[in-house]
């Protein structure tokens, strides 16, 4: 492979058979499931809390995150993410290898894909015989930490 | 003398940090020529050190620091280069400070600096001649400031400058720092004494003469290598670090002894069992270095009461205890704002100007006290001045004009609330937290201040006298003691400090029930409705069963009480608190999480969250206004009485007002004795008579239950001594807002009854029945005097004699005045020595006839009492009866010479309608 200098490194994982991928830069560790402590009424995609060595990382499934249908059923991996001192666990179904992509195989994630979808995606990397949907973690964190309507809250203890 | 070793040790450091920050500027300076900015840096740092080695009195580091600041404001104010001379001069005379500060440090003032400080002077002021040829304008500077020290300057041309540091030993590198003989204005710094001698001076080698002061400094300090070397400075986000890695190992530990305990290996065993010793310890020491002592903070406080002190021209002595009270850092600088402006405001405002202490018969110095110590895992830090105390009419009227109250609540306010409207926010007109402009000023900011670490504030005071205000601030930020709960299968963690009490209510207990108020759960908790929560709801949980034992948390907010149901009460621990993602940031049930013991997550409750979401806390939508009548609502409410209720054996229910009750004792009923006809335990090395209730108050005879092991035992205390009572069962503690009805009193010893619960009680008169053993005679207690009274009174109806009457405890404040109001007597109450002095003066021509007090009284006592009631020309011969449970013969004779008549017991009616008609006519 003749690389032209611009290249990115990711870690790349699958949900539902679909590839995905984060920066390396981004990712701090993966590890395999851990015990979890359910957060009640939090957002649906937040699975609960991880103790990650003394840490408190916040799981998120990203199937539900990406309004996918969740099939596999077998134990999930983490991929723990630092962003701005917050640690983040994005639950995944299996591990992939890490690859060197290069800028010119990049393309902005196309307008067809749906909102609530394309808003966490920096883009897709054509690879051969697959597409790399790449994450785009500060977005994630960004704005589901925006999500928070105590008015909801109260309507669920009232009924 | 330890705090100035610790002060010493600071400068030392701080010294050093200075002087090494300048010398890397200085080689900046070197190597790449100077700029503004560098010069004003070192210009800066040399001040600062020159400052603090005057404020220590360290005068030869204190000299050159200024000459080197002397000699680089002109390169700093005229924006000009430095020559390489002058920074050299400037390196070996920093070097010298070193030394010097060094010196300090091992108390070992070297007098061979003085030699080589006087060269570096010399050179100093060469180098900056030889660039601006103003030897003169420089010198006569310095003159001033030398002659001080007992040199002056010439600069007569002697040749002997010349040669100026040959002769002297001085370190290596200045070897090539001669300076060079060519130029003229030369300098000399000759000792006085020389001077007047007006002889050639061989050399600019002095004697130590006028530079002995400094010595003193250091002398007398043992020398000691565990100076500033022994402490080092690391930023706390190190220390975090470490507290947090910490933490982790200790997890790993948990798993490791897990782990181990499947395991049957002698050397795993051991080893295991070492590191398990070493991470404990390791753990609490990490935790110690983010203590600091409270010292460190207050100190500081000297010199600021020092200095406001002078400048209102008052005089306060500062007193600090506890000083090694540890604290820890975060909490330390949180709270050192709001000490300062509580120190301020006591010395503005609290004590009082010298003449005007003299006047109100006081020391003309005023006196400061911060005093901290432990206290129930928290740390107490109370600020206390013995100036004029809070004005509560000021802060009243200032209230209602600010509009926080309105003139009718305000006039219904307790002193005590009155002092608490000044942490109210809006009292304060003030923008700025450390303006000072009233008493009051920015005390919500202090109150928000304290709160916000966790703390609380409280405040006490005596007009005239006193201000005392108390901080409570938890130890740490990071660990919180716990009650750990569950609730739909998950764990959740409870701060302690929230938790009023935990009750459990089986399903079928006919007496404890959760009842339902428009579909809203509700529990009576003490006869007063405590709303539920179900804590399953909280977490959005649709399905709540009905378990056949509800367990309640009850909890408080903002003194407003609710309880929690959850399924299960686990234990208390001490948790540490991390807070929750920005994800969980909404939901205001939860304050943070933990990790327990066995790794697992925890999430830690906000119960006020929880309050808030639940509405129970409705404070929000009220005004200050309503909130404060909310207050005086329950005040009144909890002005109530309690009484003990218990069972003899009968069907009758007994009760005992409780403040009558010294303790609740169980007696093994093998050790109950008998001495003749009377039944004794031993007691705290004394002998506890042991009454039969039963027995006394003439109930049919029963049968002497036989074989019970322990008996219940009411103990009494009377006139000094303890009496025990014997009962079948302690029942409950009530409170009741009713009066005694004393229309049915079958048998002697019963005061009357009370209506609880639809079900009557029956008051028993405990204090008469204590003295019927006394005295040996059967208490015909009062019906029959009382009946005597009113008869006599009844025909002097329109002149009835009025009686002022001050007690605290309202269940006496009751029974007396209704006694002596059926006696015929018109009675005012007060509830403490203050207010009875404030009717007595409001009186006007409406005269007193008797004036009856208690002894122990908050705000101002009886024997207070009496003495200020016996200055007042009007009262000096106002029979003054001491209504009193303390009898000792000293204190009825303190009690005589502060101005009562006699003393009498509480609750013997008859004896006090005999003294009182006896002194004020109406005879019996």
């Amino acid at each position: 492979m003749t690389t032209t200098g611009n290249t990115r490194q990711f870690s790349t994982f699958y949900i539902n058979d679909l590839l995905y991928g984060i920066d390396v830069m981004k990712v701090q560790e993966i590890t395999k499931a851990l015990p979890m402590t359910r957060v009640p009424l939090a957002q649906g995609y937040v699975k609960g809390l991880i103790n990650l060595r003394g840490q408190i990382s916040t799981a998120i499934q990203l199937s539900d995150l990406f309004h996918l249908e969740h099939q596999s059923h077998e134990e999930q991996m983490n991929v723990v993410c630092k962003i701005s001192d917050i640690l983040v666990s994005f639950l995944v179904d299996r591990i992939g290898d890490v690859m060197e992509l290069e800028s010119d195989q990049f393309e902005p994630a196309p307008d067809t894909m749906p909102e609530n979808v394309r808003k966490y995606l920096e883009g897709v990397y054509k690879i051969p015989g697959n597409l790399l949907s790449v994450i785009d973690v500060e977005q994630i964190v960004e704005s589901i930490t925006k999500v928070g309507n105590p008015e909801q809250i109260n309507n669920t203890i009232n009924q | 003398m330890n705090t100035m070793d610790g002060v010493i040790d600071e400068f030392i450091t701080e010294g050093e940090e200075i002087l090494h920050r300048v010398s890397d500027l200085l080689q900046k300076i070197e190597k790449s020529g100077s700029t503004k900015d560098d010069i004003s840096a070192v210009y800066r740092d040399v001040h600062t050190l020159k400052g603090n080695s005057q404020l220590f009195g360290f005068q030869k580091i204190a000299t050159l620091s200024h000459v080197m600041e002397a000699v680089l404001d002109p390169i700093r104010k005229l924006n000009i280069k430095t020559t390489p001379k002058l920074v050299e001069c400037c390196f070996v005379s920093i070097d010298l400070l070193l030394r010097m500060l060094k010196g300090v440090k091992n108390g070992d003032p070297d007098s061979n600096f003085e030699a080589e400080l006087h060269l570096r002077i010399a050179q100093l002021i060469e180098a900056s001649t030889r660039q601006f040829g103003t030897a003169f304008q420089l010198t006569r500077e310095f003159n001033p400031f030398l002659e001080k020290m007992g040199l002056t300057t010439t600069n007569e041309t002697l040749e002997s400058v010349l040669e100026v540091d040959a002769p002297l030993e001085t370190p290596d590198e200045e070897a090539d720092l001669k300076p060079e003989t060519e130029i003229q204005p030369k300098i000399v710094i000759i000792p006085k004494e020389q001077r007047i001698a007006n002889k050639p001076v061989p050399q600019v080698t002095v004697t130590s003469t006028g530079f002995s002061s400094e010595s003193q400094s250091s002398s007398g300090e043992p020398p000691s290598s565990s100076g500033a070397d022994s402490t080092i400075r690391v930023p706390v986000s190190l220390l975090d670090k470490l507290m947090n890695l910490v933490g982790e190992l200790v997890l790993v530990r948990n798993q490791f002894l897990q782990y181990r305990n499947q395991h049957e290996d002698r050397e795993l065993m051991n080893l295991s069992k070492n590191l398990d010793v070493v991470t404990s310890d390791l753990q609490t020491e990490v935790m110690l270095t983010r203590m600091q002592p409270i010292g460190t903070v207050l100190t500081k406080f000297q010199r600021l009461v020092r200095e406001i002190a002078k400048e209102l021209h008052k005089k306060v002595d500062l007193t600090l205890e506890g000083a090694d009270t540890e604290l820890d850092k975060t909490l330390l600088e949180a709270i050192k704002d709001p000490i300062t402006h509580l120190v301020r405001n006591a010395c503005d405002h609290g004590i009082e100007f010298p003449e005007e202490r003299i006047k109100a018969g006081k020391p003309d110095n005023g006196h400061l006290l911060i005093r901290s110590y432990h206290e129930g895992g928290q740390v107490v830090i109370e600020i206390s001045d013995d100036g004029r105390g809070l004005d509560s009419k000021k802060i009243l009227s200032k209230a209602i004009e600010r509009g926080i109250v309105t003139a009718e609540t305000g006039s219904r306010l307790q002193e005590r609330e009155i002092f608490n409207l000044i942490f109210l926010p809006g009292f304060t007109t003030a923008k700025q937290v450390t303006s000072v402009s009233g008493r009051g000023v920015g005390m919500d900011v202090v109150k928000t201040n304290i709160a916000k670490v966790g703390g609380t504030v409280e405040l006490s005071s005596i007009t005239g006298k006193s201000t005392t205000i108390r901080l409570k601030i938890p130890l740490t930020l990071a660990i919180v003691p716990a009650m750990m709960i569950r609730s739909a299968g998950e764990k959740f963690a409870i701060p302690q400090v929230k938790l009023v009490q935990l009750v459990r209510i089986e399903r079928n207990d006919p007496n404890y029930k959760i009842e339902y108020l428009q579909g809203s759960p509700m529990f009576r908790l003490r006869d007063s409705l405590l709303p539920l929560i179900h804590l399953r709801s909280v977490t959005g949980e649709k399905k709540i069963e009905d378990a056949e034992v509800t367990n309640i948390v009850v909890l408080s907010v903002e003194k407003e009480y609710f309880g929690l149901i959850v399924d299960e009460i686990l234990d208390t621990t001490d948790i540490v608190v991390k807070p929750l993602g920005l994800f969980l940031k909404h939901l205001p049930m939860f304050s943070g999480a933990t990790i327990l013991g066995d790794g697992t997550i925890s999430l830690i409750l906000d119960v006020t969250g929880i309050a808030n979401t639940c509405k129970i806390n409705t404070k929000k939508n009220l005004t200050d206004e309503q909130h404060l009548r909310a207050i005086e609502l329950k005040k009144a409410q909890t002005e109530t009485q309690e009484f003990l209720l218990f069972d003899l054996g009968n069907s009758v229910t007994h009760a005992i007002p409780l403040c009558l009750i010294n303790r609740l004792e169980e007696f093994n009923s093998k050790d109950i004795e008998q001495t003749g006809n009377q039944r004794v335990v031993r007691y705290r090395n004394a002998i506890l008579p042991i009454l039969d209730l039963y027995e006394m108050l003439g109930y049919p005879k029963r049968t002497p239950s036989t074989g019970r092991g322990k008996t219940p035992v009411l103990v009494i205390q009377r006139s000094g001594k303890l009496y025990g009572i014997e009962v079948n069962e302690i029942l409950d503690i009530v409170t009741i807002n009713q009066q005694i009805d004393d229309s049915i009193r079958d048998r002697p010893g019963i005061l009357g009854n009370l209506i609880h619960r639809e079900s009557v009680l029956v008051i028993v008169d405990a204090l008469g029945l204590i003295e019927q053993i006394v005295t040996g005679k059967p208490a015909t207690r009062t019906s029959k005097a009382i009946d005597e009274i009113k008869a006599i009174n009844r025909e002097m109806k329109n002149n009835k004699p009025r009686i002022l009457f001050a007690d605290d405890v309202v269940f006496f404040r009751r029974h007396v005045s209704k006694v002596l109001t059926d006696a015929g007597y018109d009675v005012t109450l007060a509830e403490d020595g203050k207010k009875a002095l404030e009717v007595l003066e409001s009186s006007g021509d409406l005269n007193f006839n008797l004036i009856i007090s208690d002894i122990e009284m908050p705000n101002m006592d009886g024997l207070e009492f009496a003495r200020e009631l016996r200055k007042r020309p009007k009262f000096k011969n106002t029979p003054l009866i001491a209504l009193t449970t303390r009898f000792r013969d000293k204190d009825v004779e303190e009690g005589k010479r502060a101005g009562f008549d006699i003393y009498l017991e509480k609750l013997n009616p008859e004896k006090l309608l005999k003294e009182v008609s006896g002194m004020i006519g109406g005879a019996p």
